[in-house]
């Protein structure tokens, strides 16, 4: 599949795209620990996509989120751990602190924020790695527990129990740090 | 609204792809070359073919002209 397969396929691949974007950035996000290979490994995944799009779009449609989540879970595998690039978090943090701080605050409240960002994005860090996945699916990726659950083939009971857990360990490195 | 739910949201807001992000990420993928041809099919036709070569040319002179096809002799 290409671009010479023309716009009815651009089309149906841009509506996989759209919709199982957030959940499979979410999950590779959480496994990678790092914005930057996570943003790398979610183009490859679609780059895959894209070509096998006929296989896919042969899947019933509930299907389809399992078979791009497989494929994104391979591509993972394939990366070497320890590859986390510091200086994507640390970019990522400051487009926090300069886009998403309100305009009218007052430069200190906007370092205090940025502080607390960067602590959390720390804390977030060194969580383990299944309790970060499960925040980061339900946070980034905006699933329910049972919606990650299903993906990662565990009960939604699991997943609350590693959110809550995430919650608990972040709220006492902050609490920590303060 | 807990701190912590205000710090989680801003920092999942600050890891998701903005919107010419994904718009950019969508025409790379769409626009991308065709792979190549696998390095791996490749050396390993390179090496058959090498492989045979090798045993044509060192192979005695009666068992090479055995090898050619009448129609073509």
């Amino acid at each position: 599949m290409s671009a010479a397969a023309g716009p009815d396929a651009e089309r149906a691949f841009t509506r996989l795209y759209e919709e199982h974007r957030p959940a499979i950035h979410g999950f590779l996000l959480g496994r990678a620990g790092d914005p930057e290979t996570a943003r790398d490994l979610l183009q490859e995944t679609f780059l895959r996509v894209w070509r096998s799009l006929d296989a896919v779009l042969d899947l019933p449609v509930e299907r389809r989120r399992s078979w791009i989540f497989a494929v994104a879970r391979n591509l993972v595998i394939d990366v070497r751990r320890g590859q986390a690039v510091r200086s994507g978090a640390m970019a990522a943090l400051a487009r926090t602190a300069s886009e998403t701080v309100p305009a009218g605050d007052e430069p200190p409240a906007r370092a205090e924020l940025a502080e607390r960002l960067a602590l959390l994005d720390g804390a977030i860090r060194d969580l383990p790695e299944p309790l970060r996945i499960a925040l980061s699916m339900c946070t980034v990726g905006g699933l329910t527990s049972a919606e990650a659950g299903e993906l990662l083939g565990e009960p939604a009971g699991t997943i609350r129990y590693r959110l809550s857990e995430a919650r608990r360990r972040l709220a006492a490195a902050l609490e920590e740090a303060s | 609204m807990s701190d912590l739910d205000e710090l989680l949201d801003l920092w999942a807001e600050s890891s998701r792809l903005t919107e010419p992000e994904a718009a950019s990420m969508l025409a790379a993928v769409i626009l991308a070359p065709e792979p190549a041809l696998d390095p791996a099919w490749w050396q390993d036709l390179m090496g058959r073919v090498s492989g045979l070569v090798v045993q044509v040319a060192t192979m005695p002179e009666a068992a090479r002209a055995a090898m050619v096809l009448p129609a073509l002799a």
